[in-house]
């Protein structure tokens, strides 16, 4: 049954991506890699080595980078040049371009310093431990976000942590946990751990049912498969820049649904400010208004305090830039084909691979049976991966190649 | 008369930089600058007409931007991670992006401890760490603040207040602050004062030990706003009794807009202000995370990040880091106490010279700050004045200009105001 269904959803899922995507023949075509081809001379560092890291941290590209550039000489210089525009162009755009990659609307979107500030507007905003209600997750979310939940589980919190099976998380255990007290179900929809994409609809329908909300932590998504919140079902979701959006630390996005703004999700933060309607500040006073008056921002701003890292945002603006120049669609076809090799060709007696078949995403873990000889060869041959705990992770973005591929296997045969 | 007084004040501004940088021969020896004479040229935005809007944003020095320009070809070309791969020369400290150096070096200018820092996105976040995790309205405690306090913060607890929190404002008088008038305010069930260190209105400097000491009388805790004065003026928050403190970089700390610091006094940590969101990760001690747990240990291994790293959460932007490591260093080697000497006489000037032209100051003389702030008579000429003759300052409220200026101006910059709205 839990087999039946999770097969039915993921074919559900992969039409919905089609569809968002707006391009109806992604699963036969061949795609046009031209495009992604030459934007690999942009990242210095995937020419110089073999970067296959993307899931802990982006090579900053040099067009990234010339964002950052160009915010700084407004910040050096002052505007003037066309360098203040600049930055405001950049700053107004880059809402609605993340709102685009993930289907919602800019208003729905916040600035957030990163996903963990992210998640924790939306779980300090739910009062979910004063309401006595509690939060259902599991242990392939983030290990950071377990780590906030295990700290309010102590703090009193209802946390209820279910473990995967087999790295596979089994939403009939999901759907026992979530009851008609849950108010949260938080998850990451693509695994840092084995890349594994989460049922997000299927565990936003069961969260729904029972009156809850979800929240996806994205940044091993965004920018890395197609993300629809709306088809998803989701109701918050959070990611940094410096991983599959190919820009910074210190910048990130937070959606939250337009109706559960102000609504489910209450302030904390409070960006805004007052007025001052009385003498001396003003004289004579305007008698009709209020003596402090002031106006909350009726938007996901509202969940935003202070100034953000500008030159993250502005290197971000030509990320996003890029991505759309390339296609996403080009760009997940691009990443699918180098990791469906990985797999198909990775001797499989000395590498487990725990990357359940079938997955989407460009993050493939495998389990070396020798992890101390695995981590010299990929050094001596210049290969960068995520090697941590028992695992080795590989992670390929749109500038790397078939030939990347070839010097891994090689490397590793 | 003028030309006496400059003449003067430049001598005065010498000697006092020179005995700051440990050049004590006094005023007959010639004046040696060191940082702060230099300091000019090391803005670039000075080649970009007048600017003495520092209160809004501080211009970075070429320095620092040359330093992101480093950071970013390391995230570009050899950004590593694990200490997998031996990192070369500069990319060795840009890996930690410097935070713990930064720490250090934040904490000694306003004689706090490295352990009493940490990180967080602006002053207002910082701010709302506190408000938050003191659980203020659920212990029907009050906060008592006032209306120098920054329009944002008022804000917040304009909007905390819709929602039940007893919060009082005192107003200034005569845009001044009378500890007096906290008196019988604040009262037994106050839980936090909240004030801004050096007003962004007017740049007066709160008399922060009065009221902080009716605060501890009553059981308070102070927290200040520190991003007007914070590189600007001295700051010693032992001395001056602020429990909690932050700011941001981006203005007198010449630094980044999305990188700020955040005081919490040590024995307050974790007691007085409670986090509200946890940092750090877990490790999974059970299969198949690990092949063989350690049955000596809990099945999620949890450590609580310690010390005021307990208030941080997630990635910090690592650029804002390593701009505030080099423009940390150079206000150390200048000293804040030059930088204020510097920029001390610069007001004084205005405040003796703008009156005469029918601009009357709204900040008390006398006050050490490097701002002043002056009612403008006719505030659609002055702007077009101020465009004409390329000077940038603040132009709000209707009929209030502030004049900001920092170790990038000099006598000429202010005196050319003047000469331009005269």
């Amino acid at each position: 049954m839990p087999i039946n269904r999770r097969q039915f959803l993921g074919a559900a899922g992969a039409a919905v991506a089609t569809t968002a995507s707006g391009c109806g023949n992604q699963g036969d075509a061949s795609p046009t890699l031209s495009d992604v081809a030459s934007v690999r001379e942009s990242f210095p560092r995937a020419v110089q080595q073999v970067y296959l890291d993307c899931a802990a941290h982006t090579p900053l590209s040099m067009h990234t980078r010339q964002g950052m550039d160009k915010y700084m000489d407004f910040h050096m210089y002052g505007a003037g040049e066309g360098r203040g525009e600049y930055a405001g162009e950049a700053m107004r755009s880059v809402k609605g371009q993340f709102a685009r990659l993930i289907g919602a609307k800019p208003s729905e979107i916040a600035f957030v310093q990163n996903t963990k500030a992210g998640e924790d507007v939306v779980v300090n905003g739910l009062d979910i431990q004063a309401s006595g209600a509690n939060v259902v997750t599991n242990d392939q979310h983030y290990a950071g976000s377990i780590h906030s939940y295990v700290g309010r589980k102590k703090a009193g919190m209802d946390v209820r942590i279910i473990r995967a099976k087999d790295w596979v998380v089994d939403l009939d255990d999901m759907e026992a946990a979530i009851d008609d007290k849950t108010k949260l179900v938080a998850i990451t929809l693509v695994s840092n751990v084995n890349g594994h994409v989460q049922e997000a609809k299927a565990l936003a329908d069961m969260a729904h049912a029972k009156g809850a909300h979800i929240y996806a932590d994205i940044i091993q998504a965004a920018g890395a498969v197609p993300v629809d919140v709306k088809a998803l079902g989701l109701d918050f979701a959070a990611c940094s820049n410096y991983k599959w959006l190919q820009g910074c630390r210190g910048s990130g996005f937070l959606y939250v649904r337009e109706e559960l703004q102000g609504t489910a999700v209450r302030d904390l933060l409070f960006p805004g400010y007052v007025r001052f309607n009385y003498p001396p500040w003003v004289d004579p006073a305007d008698e009709s208004n209020e003596a402090m008056p002031y106006s909350p921002p009726t938007n996901a701003g509202r969940y935003e305090a202070g100034n953000t890292a500008r030159e993250g945002y502005c290197g971000q603006y030509e990320s996003f830039k890029m991505m759309e120049a390339i296609g996403m669609d080009n760009l997940f076809a691009h990443n699918k084909a180098l990791v469906d090799r990985i797999r198909k060709e990775m001797p499989e007696s000395k590498y487990k691979c725990i990357t359940p078949e079938g997955v989407r995403s460009p993050i493939i873990v495998f389990i070396p049976a020798d992890y101390e000889g695995t981590q010299a060869k990929l050094k001596q041959a210049n290969i960068q991966a995520t090697m941590t705990g028992n695992r080795l992770r590989v992670s390929p973005n749109v500038y790397n190649n078939q030939e990347d591929i070839d010097k891994l296997l090689n490397a590793l045969a | 008369m003028n030309l006496d007084r400059r003449s003067f004040l430049a001598g005065g501004v010498a000697a006092s930089v020179a005995s700051q940088l440990g050049c004590g021969q006094g005023s007959e020896a010639a004046p040696t600058l060191g940082d702060l004479g230099s300091a000019r040229q090391d803005f670039p935005r000075n080649t970009n007409g007048v600017y003495m809007n520092h209160a809004s944003q501080h211009p970075v020095r070429m320095q620092t931007a040359r330093v992101m320009q480093q950071y970013a070809d390391y995230l570009a070309n050899e950004c590593t991670r694990a200490g997998w791969y031996e990192a070369s020369g500069e990319a060795k400290g840009f890996a930690g992006a410097y935070k713990n150096e930064v720490k250090e070096l934040f904490a000694k200018l306003i004689n706090a401890k490295p352990s009493e820092i940490a990180f967080c996105l602006s002053t207002t976040v910082g701010e709302n760490i506190v408000v938050n995790g003191m659980g203020i309205q659920e212990s029907g405690g009050n906060v008592v603040t006032n209306d120098l306090h920054y329009s944002s913060c008022l804000y917040n607890y304009k909007m905390r207040q819709e929602r039940g929190l007893d919060v009082r404002i005192v107003k200034h008088k005569d845009w001044q602050l009378d500890p007096a008038d906290f008196e019988g305010v604040i009262n037994g069930d106050t839980k936090l004062v909240a004030l801004t260190l050096v007003s962004n209105v007017n740049g007066l400097l709160a008399p922060v030990k009065e009221i902080a000491d009716i605060a501890h009388r009553n059981g308070a805790y102070v927290y200040a706003d520190i991003i007007q004065g914070c590189g600007a003026v001295p700051i010693d928050v032992q001395a001056m009794g602020i429990d909690f403190a932050s700011c941001s970089t981006y203005k007198w700390l010449m630094g980044l807009r999305g990188f700020a610091y955040l005081y919490i006094k040590d024995d307050l940590q974790g007691t007085v202000v409670k986090p509200t969101e946890f940092g750090a990760g877990v490790g999974f001690n059970y299969q198949p995370w690990v092949e063989n747990p350690d049955p000596t240990k809990g099945e999620i291994l949890y450590n609580p990040k310690q010390k005021a790293s307990q208030y941080e959460v997630g990635n910090v932007s690592s650029i804002g880091a390593v701009c505030q490591r080099e423009a940390l260093s150079f206000i150390h080697r200048a000293g804040v106490d030059a930088i204020q000497t510097h920029a001390t006489p610069l007001t004084d000037f205005l405040q003796e010279e703008m009156p005469k032209i029918g601009y009357e100051s709204i900040t008390p003389k006398g006050n050490r700050s490097p701002i002043a702030t002056f009612r403008v008579p006719d505030p659609k000429e002055a702007e077009r004045r101020l465009n004409e003759a390329k000077i940038e300052v603040t132009l709000r409220f209707g009929n209030q200009m502030r004049v900001s200026v920092s170790v990038m101006n000099n006598q000429e910059d202010v005196e050319a105001l003047v000469a331009a709205l005269a």
